[in-house]
């Protein structure tokens, strides 16, 4: 019988072979990877077992009969969707843990970061996969009961892989999400913070009422929480969340000063204003990240607002006439 | 992984270049070299050791043996010799000891076995475990082991072959992952 420490070990070595097997584990992962099995010479013990295994496989007379896959499937029919939202409604009925202070810290590796116009994809270590959109920051912090990750600043979309033994967080500042195994996006900047999902079911906690949800989100919720007018909700069509991805911005009745940010986040161009009240003019707007310029003359059409480019390439807004 | 400033090559040719198997070399790098670095980079990580100083020990060692023809599978040999490397490198950064590995076993050694790389890496009772369990596991945890440890795909080369999602690809390695170690603790504690 192992002692709760072994056996945590035990499961935090199987997780990095399991990653490491995938073969798309990225820098941040490799040295997190080395950061943990440089933490106790046990851990190099317990993971010794699981590459002996993997290596052990390559050879094994037994599995390389395993090699009929199933006729292909289209990767996005129907039924993995449906799957996967039936997957994630199971939701954890007791609450966990939702600080992520604990007594045995696994090794924190560096935060992982975008640099403007920069979106990436990655595969955190249990396989989760989480999008970055542009100038964007997360730290992740794996545990054996649980997978936590802190958006620091920017957009974060994740496709959570279920397992409710090990309930995922995401710290976004004034809002917790916990999910089971879902989709969703998530995004940080110094006006709010909004949560929006794609699949499946997600729990939001205020850090300061402890572990009481303040919100259950299905799909195609969407909740803003600023930080002085309180909680919005609102509904998106499920498919449309997170298309930062695709270099698709969207806002609903949003400043000015806003959109600004997330323009510069996603394609190095800097709005300047004329004035502070131009920044809190409210917009409701969609457009690529390619076509600001078509965004901007649409906002000169609809306001009483006009445009134009400095030489440094800084968009200058200002009233009309 | 790191470049280095002169291919592994050129660092072990002139090894061969006194023997007469310079041409049975020149082919098992050509032919291995990428796959053993493709195969500890995805067993032990980007290191330190780097998978390259790892794979170029192991042709350094290969290169250096008297007879190296007497070896029957140099590919096992190449495995095994690099795995040990990474692992003394590893266990010298933190004193540690295992009894899954064979780093105290020389090349000589090696060099006169009938290798295959299972039969160095676990011993042979270990090595029954793993074949008993891996024929217990469902042909969807064998299919995912299989393309991902012999074939070498990627987990999301797998989901576009099979169509499965990558959470269950993961899950399934991770099940058949815990099976195995599970029946491997059992086998140790009975012996």
């Amino acid at each position: 019988m192992k002692s709760p420490g072994e056996a945590k070990r035990e499961t935090m070595a199987r997780e990095w072979a399991v990653a490491l097997n995938s073969g798309e584990m990225d820098l941040a992962g490799h040295n997190a990877f080395e950061a943990w099995l440089n933490e106790d010479q046990k851990n190099l013990h317990a993971f010794e077992k699981y590459a002996a295994i993997l290596q052990t496989l390559e050879g094994s007379p037994e599995l390389s009969k395993a090699d009929s896959p199933p006729a292909h499937v289209a990767q996005h029919g129907w039924w993995r969707g449906a799957a996967a939202a039936a997957a994630s409604l199971i939701v954890v009925a007791c609450a966990a843990f939702l600080f992520f202070g604990t007594d045995t810290p696994a090794a924190k590796p560096p935060p992982i970061q975008t640099a403007a116009a920069e979106i990436r994809t990655l595969t955190l270590p249990d396989g989760s996969v989480a999008t970055l959109g542009g100038r964007s920051r997360i730290e992740t912090h794996y545990e054996a009961d649980a997978r936590r990750v802190t958006l620091l600043e920017g957009d974060a979309y994740f496709d959570v892989v279920p397992d409710k033994s090990r309930p995922f967080y995401v710290d976004a500042g004034t809002r917790v999400v916990r999910v089971v195994g879902t989709e969703f996006s998530v995004s940080r900047d110094s006006a709010a913070v909004r949560i929006a999902v794609a699949e499946g079911k997600v729990e939001v906690f205020d850090p300061e009422l402890n572990d009481v949800p303040v919100e259950a989100l299905l799909p195609g919720d969407k909740i803003e929480i600023l930080s002085k007018k309180g909680i919005t909700r609102s509904t998106v069509e499920p498919a449309s969340v997170g298309r930062w991805r695709q270099g698709w911005l969207s806002f609903r009745d949003a400043s000015l000063g806003e959109i600004a940010e997330s323009i510069e986040r996603y394609s190095n161009t800097r709005l300047r204003f004329a004035s502070t009240d131009l920044e809190e003019t409210r917009v409701t707007a969609s457009f690529g990240v390619d076509d600001i310029e078509q965004f901007l003359a649409a906002l000169e059409g609809s306001h009483d607002i006009a445009w134009s480019r400095a030489d440094n390439g800084d968009i200058l807004i200002r009233k009309a006439g | 992984m790191s470049g280095k400033s002169s291919s592994p090559l050129s660092q072990v040719e002139h090894l061969f270049a006194r023997s007469n198997t310079a041409a049975t070399f020149d082919k098992l790098y050509r032919d291995y070299w990428g796959e053993l670095c493709a195969r500890l980079y995805r067993t032990f990580g980007k290191g330190p050791p780097d998978p390259e100083d790892a794979a170029q020990a192991a042709f350094v060692r290969f290169a250096a043996l008297d007879d190296p023809n007497r070896v029957r599978d140099p590919r096992a040999f190449l495995l095994t010799t690099a795995r040990n490397f990474i692992l003394d490198q590893k266990r010298s950064q933190n004193r540690s000891s295992s009894r899954f590995t064979i780093g105290s076993q020389s090349p000589a050694e090696i060099e006169i076995d009938d290798l295959t790389p299972e039969r160095v890496i676990l011993g042979r009772e270990q090595l029954e475990i793993v074949e008993q369990v891996v024929a217990t596991l469902t042909q969807k945890q064998k299919i995912v082991l299989n393309l991902s440890r012999i074939k070498g795909y990627t987990y999301t080369e797998i989901c576009n072959e099979t169509g499965w999602s990558y959470g269950d690809v993961y899950r399934q390695t991770s099940i058949a992952l815990a099976k195995l170690a599970e029946a491997l603790d059992r086998g140790d504690r009975q012996r």
